[in-house]
């Protein structure tokens, strides 16, 4: 029976990647796969370079100084937090407010077979985590200083073990969560809030890698009387990873006792949080002036109100507005010498590039607010509502595309003045910090949509996979970073000794708008058709 | 020029055929037409293919062949203005649950046009009716199924349709709400206006309907006045009989 649950659970969540259509079981076109793939492969890729250099850069310093269990245990801390970060807002949705919790506590399934069902499909996908960590922290350890046998088995078993840990501390926080919002009136807002502080908080620790790094190194018997003493399992695993088996059993204490405690735990508790409602006090209708809108406005209210109702839709589709407007202020308190650094730390050294770097900075914050991409996925069960009733399809799709501009551009154009206010730039470049990152919005909000109607998704079991795991997320997002990347190299490599930066910007500006007009005009024809057929 | 409205049928339904995945036929060559103030009761068998008439009929499937008119205007040339004249309410609705009730209700009104005033009163009206008033403030997550059934129903009466299309309109309404969802939808053909309704209930399309549809395999396999479909017999022994003959 638990396997079967497992299957169910991992088949949701495949599912949520390769299929397509409206239920019909129609699967994902072999381009759709393919497309996914090179996303996953990207990613992976990015991930594994970052944290291939980061342990290049510590294994020989740490291992010299006899603190080579430090490198182990570092290695280890950042698997778990890389585990804990990818899924510590899905635990609370994919646990206790999956759309099936009751459908399966009407079937004679005990409650512990679907706690364990659930954190054993966490478990599988915190390994996936976690392998990104240790494999290239082993590879590089193994091919500096060619270590003995004691050090494989143990990241061997490491690897099998610690995302265990993560399992269980992912779970326990997942349930604290539950049991706290529940019972707030305004859920919504404190969950949003506390998404938005926890990826900043991650965003800081990620800009400051190299400089912990560097830190560990300059001090590491102080950080490493730290960690011995207030994080013993990782202590154990570098010990263990250095030869020491009695560790290596420590390690496995530390991982197993705690994923046990919590499974008990969740076990007793499960059916009495899936189902109870805890909802806060019931508030009485009191008959106002209500407010009449045209169906556009209607429909562009409907949108934003789905935005704004989900935190993690606009979490994971939303984070560019605020990430923009925040850098936008600091480069106004701080003047452009942090931008310099910056700059500096991506080999821009040279002044002429503050410019494009900024812009650059502005778009990839437009590529971060994709509300339209899950957009029509996101319709699903109420997709009768806007086609039992008179709503013209382009209504709906101004509706999605214009909800994503909103929620993108207005911050991006706050952001944008800031930078122009704080960097010392001609007109025509404060035009182009101006209007460029708006277009790039724009472009990106008509990329989502179209990427959704090829590829929606409207079985879902569970909201929270159509925004976090869905194709077109995916594509809208990597499609977005090709077209930083694109004109970026373009233009670095290429047309700067060509052409002035003012002019390619203004190219930049008329392919994108460009861009948005074949958009449109697709969403007309061919994307008015596969909404039909949905 | 148009001729006058009332010389139209409010839903003529010519030779509708829906297939499914290229083979399956789930509307086979289905014709009907319901006149102004008419209730018709839509019955057969699960899988028989009511919810696809009923959802080719109001513009939310695209058919394959035939035509289906509401009050004289084509479904398939002109689906908005068919969906103005009409209301749907799904076997099981599934509204916005990040809404509130009253916002729900307020969008749909926004959706057709209705005028403050009328929207107001006409919330005021049908959510006393129901009982739901005091709920209007909770978000539509917090509405049971039978909640949830009385908001769709309050949603789709808020622009005053000439044309209701109801799959399975009763089931988890509480005998209050079924009563009044009756007399609403009587009141309704009696002002001119015709309802299309499917239902597993025989008892209550035998009371409630002026005529009767039984559909089988997507086929037709009988229709008229109540009085004609069934002869003597009750509802349930002519359909199970219907339905035992196509068997055989």
């Amino acid at each position: 029976m638990l396997r079967t649950l497992i299957r169910v659970r991992l088949a949701s969540i495949k599912t949520a990647f390769l299929r397509q259509g409206s239920g019909l079981g129609r699967r994902g076109g072999r381009g759709t796969r393919i497309l996914i793939g090179i996303a996953f492969a990207y990613l992976g890729l990015c991930l594994l370079a970052l944290i291939g250099m980061l342990c290049y850069a510590m294994a020989a310093p740490l291992a010299g100084a006899g603190l080579g269990w430090l490198y182990h245990a570092v290695a280890g801390l950042i698997a778990v937090s890389l585990c804990f970060m990818g899924s510590v807002f899905l635990a609370q949705s994919q646990i206790f407010d999956a759309r099936d919790n009751e459908l399966l506590l009407s079937m004679p399934v005990p409650p512990r077979l679907i706690v364990a069902s659930r954190l054993l499909s966490f478990l599988l996908l915190n390994y996936l985590y976690t392998a990104i960590v240790m494999a290239p922290a082993a590879a590089v350890y193994a091919v500096q200083l060619s270590p003995g046998p004691m050090f494989y088995v143990s990241y061997v078993l490491g690897f099998l073990l610690l995302p265990m840990l993560s399992t269980a501390i992912t779970c326990i926080i997942g349930w604290l969560i539950t049991l706290l919002i529940s019972r707030l009136r305004h859920k919504n807002l404190v969950t949003g809030l506390a998404m938005i502080v926890f990826f900043f908080v991650f965003m800081a620790l990620y800009m400051n890698l190299q400089s912990y790094a560097m830190a560990l190194i300059q001090n590491g018997q102080e950080i490493a009387a730290v960690i011995q003493r207030v994080l013993p399992p990782f202590y154990s695993f570098g010990m263990a990873a250095e030869g020491s088996v009695l560790h290596l059993v420590l390690t496995a204490v530390w991982c197993l006792v705690p994923l046990t405690l919590v499974y008990l735990l969740l076990a007793r508790s499960f059916q009495k949080l899936a189902t109870t409602n805890r909802g806060a006090a019931k508030v009485k209708y009191v008959a106002r002036e209500m407010h009449v809108a045209s169906p556009r406005a209607a429909l562009l209210r409907k949108e934003l109100g789905r935005i704004f109702g989900f935190p993690l839709y606009l979490f994971n589709c939303g984070i560019g507005g605020p990430l923009a407007v925040i850098l936008g202020v600091v480069v106004l308190v701080q003047g452009p010498g942090i931008l310099n650094t910056l700059s500096a730390a991506y080999g821009l050294t040279d002044m002429g590039f503050l410019v494009p770097f900024v812009l650059i900075v502005l778009c990839f914050c437009a590529i971060c607010t994709c509300t339209s991409a899950p957009s029509i996925s996101l319709e699903g069960p109420y997709l009768w509502i806007v086609r039992a009733n008179p709503v013209r399809e382009s209504d709906l799709f101004f509706a999605k595309v214009m909800a994503n501009v909103l929620i993108g551009g207005v911050p991006l154009a706050v952001a944008s003045v800031l930078f122009v206010i704080a960097l010392p730039m001609s007109a025509a470049n404060a035009a182009l910090v101006i209007i460029l990152p708006l277009l790039a919005q724009t472009f990106m909000a008509f990329l989502g949509l179209c990427l959704n109607l090829l590829m929606p998704r409207l079985d879902w079991v569970s909201q929270a996979a159509v925004v976090k795991q869905s194709g077109s997320v995916m594509a809208a997002v990597f499609g977005g970073m090709g077209m930083i990347a694109f004109p970026a190299l373009l233009y670095g490599f290429w047309l700067s000794s060509v052409m002035s930066f003012e002019i390619f910007g203004l190219l930049v500006c008329i392919v994108l708008a460009f861009g948005c007009l074949l958009m449109h005009r697709y969403l007309g024809r061919g994307g008015l058709r596969r909404f039909r057929a949905l | 020029m148009r001729p006058p409205e009332r010389m139209y049928p409010m839903l003529k339904i010519q030779h509708l055929t829906k297939t499914y995945g290229g083979n399956k036929k789930a509307v086979d060559d289905l014709s009907l037409t319901i006149a102004p103030g008419e209730i018709y009761g839509f019955i057969g068998h699960n899988g028989a293919g009511k919810t696809t008439t009923i959802k080719s009929c109001c513009g939310i499937l695209q058919f394959d062949s035939g035509e289906i008119f509401v009050d004289g205007v084509s479904v398939r040339e002109n689906p908005l203005e068919c969906k103005r004249r009409i209301a749907y309410i799904p076997d099981n609705p599934d509204l916005y649950d990040f809404m509130s009730g009253v916002k729900y209700l307020n969008f749909v009104a926004d959706i057709y046009g209705v005028p403050q005033r009328e929207r107001q009163d006409r919330i005021a009206q049908y959510a006393g009716l129901f009982g739901l008033t005091e709920d209007l403030a909770q978000p539509v997550s917090a509405y049971s199924h039978g909640m949830k059934q009385k908001l769709a129903i309050i949603s789709a009466l808020i622009h005053q349709p000439r044309l209701m299309l109801l799959d399975e309109p009763f089931v988890g309404l509480d005998p209050k709400a079924s009563h009044i969802l009756k007399g609403l939808m009587r009141e309704l053909c009696d002002r001119g206006g015709a309802i299309f309704f499917s239902t597993h209930v025989l008892e209550v399309a035998e009371k409630l309907c002026d005529k009767i549809a039984i559909i089988k395999g997507g086929r037709l396999i009988a229709s008229g006045t109540t009085a004609e479909v069934k002869g003597d017999e009750s509802l349930e022994q002519v359909f199970l009989e219907l339905v035992e003959d196509e068997h055989a």
